[in-house]
């Protein structure tokens, strides 16, 4: 539309350029050889000529129509195109079907010359058609409104979607406030476990290689995901598009069985306590992934040499049981270290240790991801998040849901509080991009292990109120489909691919709406059923208004 | 119109009294006024198109339900607010309202010039309600699919040989032949005719010897396709009867015909008519594996006489099987299962993407899936089948895509009886900006892939893959 309006305005500036330097001179030279009134009155027959010469241009592809739709008949003796050899005028043949045209009568011109400037008739009135380009932006393609999460930190992604604060709030020790998650042993983020308040300067080192410590510098993990740091893709797809890569980062782990250690500056942080969890962003160095026999499977740095001839370790990573270790070493400007303390039993979380941002896949767009998955899978007889002596340490579940409002959709409408106009719009057409995982496993039987059939993922429409109305529901039932728990053959089998969701919301005739996505892990557990920790992530949502 | 003429006539009219240069550069700035309005999805604009800057006085406003007109200062109202009302050249405003029912039909700007909207000029502006698909899989494009495939070479990997044998044009042809599997569809553009796809070994079968005559000459199909063939068929008219255990039919609609799957047995088929192309592709005697191109495990043509054109991959030859089995084998024990080493990729080039002027596409594609897995999910892992996305022809790589794997699609097939549903999928693309990969033109890629050539006895699907529609819904860059 914008493009549209700047076509025509391109154009019409032109013309008008031309008609004020046309009536300018026509005017001067009246001036000079003559006062008179009788001039004057040529020069009102001329505008009253002018402004009853009214022509509209459908341009559709490479044929325009010429419609008269002034309140004379008009005789066209000139056609200006602008073509790539400059302005040509075609003079039309008088037996044209463009020669002469009635009121309401039409004619067509090709338009191989170039673009249809003006018109000139036979008494001499310039004609500026002024709805070129309109009609062909606007009629051979929709508005989708696109809705990213290209945000360089929670805090941005909360403005952009009205979040809770509360709810993506850091979980430090001893603060009661903090709402939308708890499990058995809460994490928390420790003083002095937290490096970096900025997202732009390196920070602190952060290795498995530590100093000193065991001969072993790589750490197991139960959960990692490595995706690429949206401050670099912002960069690297705009000003500095050579700029080295830069990951963020998240660890999910078990206590140690072993001695390994991250190293965090130059402190050596034990992976002790009941369950850990690293977020990293920002990150600059490398990352390898080695299989149990210490061979290396996937490698990701941002000195690309350093990893010719592997697979990329972008992506997810599940599970202590596969054996995979990690090795990381490089600078950060942000680390946060949780722990599941026995302090932190009761203390309820919020969503801000469980979430992920970063471009999963390399495409430029950033992922957002819901993670309350840590290290281990499970079926209907064990915890699905537990050892094999089944402690259930690492089990979470969402107390509310995590809401994201869609105030874009408004904004690009042209509401200043993001709704949409049910006088307006009838409907909305959502297309989601997302991607779903969970840690029941063997998957034929993993409606034995969860058979409450709750809701992950919700569509809701708001209205002014507050009251939300559920337009459609993603449960686990559906969902589970579209995932598998594990993975061996890494690079062929997947966890899951993106998958593309079209749902059709219709918006009630009147007041103001807003289209809300809801989050949650239903799951905590009910005996060694129902206890599901779950991976969800949004990638692109595209919204197509349609009008009343 | 009326207010320029008698504005000038009552100044003309005093010659005497009224000097003319302020009068002419009064007209001078008059007539340099130009506004043009227009609706925008939530109100309208006002564009200040002429060459001085202006100012919006008043704005004109009807209540389309009650026809009444309202005239409201543009700067300060309760009825619709101006983003601005001080116009450089160049420059616009956005006017939104507060209720649907009052429509803006004129401004006046402080130099007393009145602009009104043509409703004849907003009319066009209907078009954009209702939205525009362009079909990408047409009847042309699958007529003509070889210009938009892209594959190189030998493509298809294949547990036991099989090589061409005979390519013939424009000629008659008598089959009588015992076949696993016969793709019967209808040749686009030509209702008469067919396109079909015949699958089978000469070794055993309940009629004693196939054979395959084509312009005359004999060809003993037992002996030469021993171990398999694969007949391939475009524009064929004439008979087609079958021969199951329920009795001789002729086929009068586009079918598949599983028997193989569905019986455990092959059945006879009768085939006499003229035909544009056939190929033949064999193996007599040579148990290795080998690799083939795209040609005899594709078929194009209606197959639900909807009009549209169905794009059919077929992997499959004979049977079925589970994770403790292989899918696709003769009863002598031989595999016969084939998988694409990469994926098959179309790419729509007649629709070239503009990304400067779009950010998101929707494309749809109408589709069926059957695999020959019946225990799906545990004899499978759950690799990717199809990819749609958008395709960067420079740097020759995908720029954005999604896809559909095993886990989801094994779930919209039955695998015994053969069954099929069609489903329609609409997937969201995502179009770099010009300032994240320059400006240049994308195009859509559908990939589609057999990816399980056999380990073991697991990741041995054989599929049958048919690609229907392909729409395209381009989303402008807001």
């Amino acid at each position: 539309m914008r493009r549209g309006i700047s076509t025509l305005l391109t154009a019409t500036i032109v013309a008008a350029v031309a008609l004020s330097v046309f009536t300018t001179l026509f005017t001067i030279s009246y001036r000079r050889t003559s006062t008179s009134v009788s001039s004057l009155w040529g020069l009102i027959d001329y505008t009253d000529l002018h402004e009853a010469t009214k022509l509209a241009v459908i341009v559709r592809g490479d044929m325009a129509t010429l419609k008269n739709i002034g309140r004379s008949p008009v005789e066209l003796e000139y056609i200006v195109f602008n073509t790539s050899n400059g302005v040509e005028i075609l003079r039309l043949d008088l037996n044209d079907r463009c020669r002469i045209l009635k009121i309401n009568e039409a004619c067509e011109v090709s338009l191989g010359r170039g673009t249809l400037i003006a018109a000139i008739t036979k008494s001499g009135v310039i004609v500026f058609p002024e709805r070129i380009g309109i009609e062909v932006e606007t009629s051979e393609a929709a508005l989708i409104i696109p809705i990213t999460f290209s945000f360089r930190n929670l805090g941005d992604i909360a403005k952009e979607f009205e979040i809770d604060p509360e709810l993506i709030a850091k979980p430090y020790p001893n603060q009661r406030d903090k709402r939308g998650v708890n499990g058995s042993v809460s994490l928390i983020l420790p003083e002095g476990r937290e490096e970096g308040e900025y997202y732009d300067k390196e920070v602190s080192t952060i290795s498995t290689k530590c100093q000193g410590g065991g001969k072993d510098d790589k750490i197991p993990f139960g959960v990692l995901i490595v995706g690429y740091d949206p401050s670099w893709v912002m960069e690297s797809r705009g000003v500095n598009p050579g700029a080295p890569p830069r990951y963020t980062i998240l660890i999910a782990g078990p206590k140690s069985k072993g001695q390994e250690k991250l190293c965090i500056g130059k402190s050596d942080v034990p992976l002790t306590q009941r369950g850990f969890r690293v977020k990293i962003a920002n990150f600059t160095g490398t990352i390898k992934i080695y299989d149990s026999e210490g061979r290396v499977v996937a490698c990701s740095s941002s000195n690309p040499s350093e990893c010719v001839g592997y697979r990329s370790a972008i992506g997810t990573w599940y599970y202590e049981n596969s054996g995979w270790k990690l090795f990381m070493d490089g600078v950060a400007s942000y680390i946060a270290y949780y722990q599941r303390a026995p302090s932190g039993q009761g203390q309820e979380m919020s969503y801000e240790p469980f979430l992920f941002l970063g471009d999963l896949d390399g495409n430029g767009l950033v992922d957002i991801l819901l993670v309350t998955e840590d290290a281990y899978y499970g079926d209907s007889s064990k915890y699905n998040d537990s050892d094999d002596k089944g402690i259930n340490f690492l089990l979470d579940y969402s107390t509310e849901p995590l809401k994201l409002k869609l105030l874009r959709v408004g904004y690009v409408l042209g509401s200043s509080d993001g709704s949409i106009d049910g006088g307006r719009y009838s409907a909305v057409i959502l297309y989601l991009n997302l991607l779903f995982h969970d840690n029941s496993y063997p998957d034929e039987q993993q409606l034995e292990d969860i058979d409450r059939t709750d809701w992950v993922l919700r569509i809701l429409l708001v209205d002014e109120e507050g009251n939300e109305y559920i337009i459609r529901e993603y449960r686990y039932q559906e969902i589970c489909n579209y995932h598998k728990t594990v993975v061996t053959d890494v690079g062929r089998d997947n966890y899951f691919t993106k998958l593309s969701q079209s749902i059709y919301i219709p918006i009630p005739a009147s007041g103001k709406y807003w289209v809300v996505i809801a989050l949650q892990d239903p799951y905590y557990y009910q005996g060694t059923k129902n206890d599901a920790d779950i991976t969800i992530g949004i990638e692109i949502i595209g919204a197509l208004p349609l009008l009343r | 119109m009326i207010a320029v003429a008698s504005y000038i006539y009552v100044n003309i009219s005093r010659p005497t009294t009224a000097p003319l240069d302020p009068l002419l550069s009064k007209l001078d700035s008059y007539l340099n006024e130009k506004l043009v309005m227009g609706p925008t999805l939530s109100g309208f604009y006002v564009a200040n198109n002429g060459n001085s800057p202006l100012s919006i006085d008043y704005i004109v406003l009807q209540n389309t339900t009650s026809g009444s007109v309202t005239v409201v200062r543009a700067s300060r109202n309760q009825l619709c607010s101006a983003s601005t009302v001080e116009l450089q050249p160049g420059g616009t405003s956005i006017v939104t309202c507060s209720s649907n029912d009052l429509e803006s039909i004129a401004v006046v700007t402080s130099n007393g010039k009145v602009f009104t909207r043509d409703p004849k000029l907003t009319a066009p502006y209907l078009i954009p309600r209702t939205i525009t698909q362009r079909v990408l899989l047409s009847p042309e494009v699958v007529t003509e699919i070889g210009q938009y495939l892209r594959v190189v070479g030998n493509i298809v990997n294949t547990s036991i040989d099989i090589t061409k044998y005979i390519d013939s044009s424009n000629t008659n042809l008598v089959l009588n032949a015992n076949v696993s599997l016969l793709i019967a569809t209808k040749t686009p553009g030509n209702p008469d005719a067919w396109n079909i796809l015949v699958v089978g070994y000469g070794g055993y079968g309940p009629r004693p010897k196939s054979s395959l005559n084509i312009g005359g000459q004999t060809i003993n199909l037992s002996k030469v396709g021993y171990y398999r063939f694969r007949i391939k068929l475009e524009n064929f008219t004439g008979q087609i009867r079958v021969t199951e255990t329920a009795g001789e039919r002729s086929l009068t609609k586009p079918e598949i015909v599983p028997n193989v799957v569905n019986q455990g047995k092959q059945y006879f088929i009768y085939l006499s008519g003229s035909v544009r192309r056939v190929s033949v592709y064999t193996n007599t005697s040579k148990l290795e594996p080998g690799f083939v191109d795209l040609d005899p495990y594709y078929v194009f043509g209606d197959l639900d006489g909807n009009g549209y054109p169905e794009l059919i991959f077929v992997t499959q030859d004979h049977g079925t099987g589970n994770k403790d089995s292989v899918n696709d084998r003769l009863p002598v024990n031989i595999n016969v299962v084939d998988s694409f080493l990469n994926p098959v990729r179309i790419v729509f080039t007649a629709e070239p993407i503009d990304n400067s002027r779009y950010a998101t596409v929707v494309v749809s594609v109408r589709l069926f899936f059957w695999d020959s897995s019946e225990d799906d999910i545990s004899d499978n892992d759950n690799r990717v089948i199809l990819r749609v996305g958008i395709y960067d022809n420079q740097e020759n790589k995908f720029v954005y895509s999604v896809s559909m794997s095993y886990y989801e699609l094994c779930r919209y097939r039955t695998v015994k009886p053969f069954t099929v549903s069609y489903i329609v999928k609409d997937f969201l693309l995502y179009v770099p900006s010009p300032e994240e990969i320059e400006s240049r033109d994308l195009y859509i890629v559908l990939e589609v892939t057999d990816p399980y050539n056999l380990q073991g006895s697991r990741n041995d699907a054989e599929i049958i893959v048919g690609i229907e529609y392909v729409g395209l819904v381009l989303g402008v860059r807001p």
